[in-house]
């Protein structure tokens, strides 16, 4: 993407004159991006990382009011991963709508207001990740550590919702859809049992993506 | 302009980076010297001065040698940025691929002139250095026109470097069509002409037909516009005798020059413009 004969600041100083860009705030980029040290190198001697984290400071050339940005993570070690998304919260505070696309579905679901599956080049789902999961009614799962004798107890209380197999050993993993979950877990508390320790999985980005996806290949 | 002078600067700063411009400054001055001073041995007693002789042997060169390196300096203008990806990004800035083109000529042109100048001119400052003969007054402005038209010739040349560049898809391609343009333009129509002309003893062929053909070869008229632009370089190099040479201006000969460099820029263009990235 950039030419590796160039400094990093003769690269960020070309692009600026062609965005028509005072080129006095590159320093202030390079200080963004954490290449203060790099910028008077050759990108050619540039990390894979170094170079995108110089991607993100050319994109960033003339404070944007949108910022496109594919893939932005990929090459990133976990620090400047961090950073990385510190940089794109600054961006974001200052008013700015960041659209980015990413494999890594993980570190996406904390940081996007919304989010756009495509399946094959068409809009599967749209809307926030909460609203996609109660679209999708995909249940949490409920993971209880208790003794043998206490499990029984457990198996009858819920014999109404759960079939017994499920406590049979000393870990219980209970489905509940979103609005059933609190009353399953006042329930659990109020039960005077014994409990181990008791843990909520909730359907990450990743079950919501393979939910819309493959529910496109099976129609 | 403004991003016109933008990209030019950039390949300025490329073509000096590279080192390209030390290494064919060196390489034209060497040259140069190596002619004007092989130049001044035969001269002997007789009323030519050097700097005529070295004017034909350096115009002479030049046809080979200039029209050789503006391709070389051109034909990867469009083509390897688009291999190596740089040409994506650029394309999503504010310009135009006019400008890129545009931009693109203009620093080469400068890269090019810069070396031709500082090359060829230090062969007359070894000259004048020599200092021989006082008679050269005539003979300079011969010189200014050697530099001037060699400018021009390799504007042509980089103009159509660039044209095949937008318009090809891969480097190598590139390459193989500038190799092919080169050895039409310097060799094969020269040869040809030449062919055709032996083979006409009945002169069928007009005179205006004949300088017309060879005004059509953008190398022709750069030869036409050093060796008959001055008496004694004419004499020299026996373009005298060819009378179809006589009738053309030098204006005509400049205008061809520039419209030489303007039609592929413009093919540039349109090339770049239907380019898909």
């Amino acid at each position: 993407m950039f030419q590796g004969s160039l400094t990093g600041r003769e690269t960020l100083v070309f692009y600026s004159r062609l965005k028509g860009q005072n080129t006095v705030r590159i320093d202030d980029l390079f200080q963004t991006v954490e290449l203060v040290e790099a910028a008077d190198r050759r990108v050619a001697t540039y990390s894979k990382g170094m170079r995108q984290r110089l991607g993100l400071a050319q994109a960033l050339i003339g404070q944007p009011d949108i910022l496109i940005l594919d893939e932005p993570t990929s090459g990133l070690d976990p620090a400047s991963r961090q950073n990385f998304f510190e940089i794109i919260e600054g961006v974001k505070n200052t008013g700015a709508a960041i659209l980015m696309s990413s494999h890594a579905l993980t570190e996406l679901e904390a940081r996007t207001d919304r989010v756009a599956i495509l399946n094959h080049g068409k809009l599967a789902a749209f809307g926030t990740i909460i609203e996609l999961k109660q679209a999708l009614s995909l249940s949490s799962r409920i993971k209880i550590k208790a003794a043998h004798s206490n499990m029984e107890e457990l198996s009858q209380q819920f014999s109404d919702r759960y079939s017994a197999d499920k406590f049979a050993n000393g870990v219980a993993v209970l489905e509940c859809r979103e609005d059933q979950k609190m009353s399953l877990l006042k329930d659990l508390m109020g039960s005077n049992i014994a409990l181990e320790s008791i843990q909520i999985v909730e359907p990450t980005l990743e079950h919501v993506f393979s939910a819309y996806t493959s529910r496109e290949k099976s129609q | 302009m403004n991003q016109i002078m933008t990209i030019a600067g950039k390949e300025i700063r490329d073509g000096m980076r590279n080192r390209w411009v030390v290494v064919v400054t060196l390489l034209m001055a060497g040259l140069a010297l190596i002619l004007s001073l092989l130049g001044s041995t035969p001269t002997g007693t007789t009323k030519i001065s050097t700097l005529a002789v070295t004017i034909v042997s350096l115009s002479s060169l030049s046809i080979f040698f200039i029209p050789l390196i503006a391709l070389l300096l051109s034909y990867d203008s469009i083509v390897g940025e688009s291999e190596r990806g740089t040409l994506l990004l650029l394309l999503a800035y504010p310009v135009a691929r006019w400008q890129v083109v545009v931009g693109k000529f203009t620093g080469h042109l400068t890269l090019l002139s810069a070396a031709i100048i500082l090359g060829y001119g230090a062969a007359g400052v070894a000259i004048v250095a020599s200092g021989e003969n006082g008679e050269m007054s005539e003979a300079w402005g011969g010189f200014v026109g050697l530099l001037g038209s060699s400018v021009l010739l390799g504007g042509v040349f980089l103009a159509i470097g660039l044209a095949i560049s937008a318009g090809v898809r891969e480097r190598g391609t590139a390459a193989a069509v500038c190799v092919a343009i080169w050895l039409l333009f310097v060799l094969v129509y020269d040869m040809g002409l030449l062919a055709v002309l032996a083979a006409d003893s009945q002169q069928v062929l007009g005179e205006q037909l004949v300088t017309g053909l060879l005004l059509a070869n953008p190398t022709d008229a750069y030869r036409m516009l050093n060796l008959i632009g001055n008496t004694e370089v004419s004499l020299l190099s026996g373009m005298a005798s060819l009378s179809a040479a006589r009738d053309v201006s030098v204006y005509v000969l400049v205008g061809l020059l520039i419209g030489w460099s303007l039609l592929p820029i413009g093919a540039a263009c349109l090339l770049f413009q239907r380019r898909p990235l």
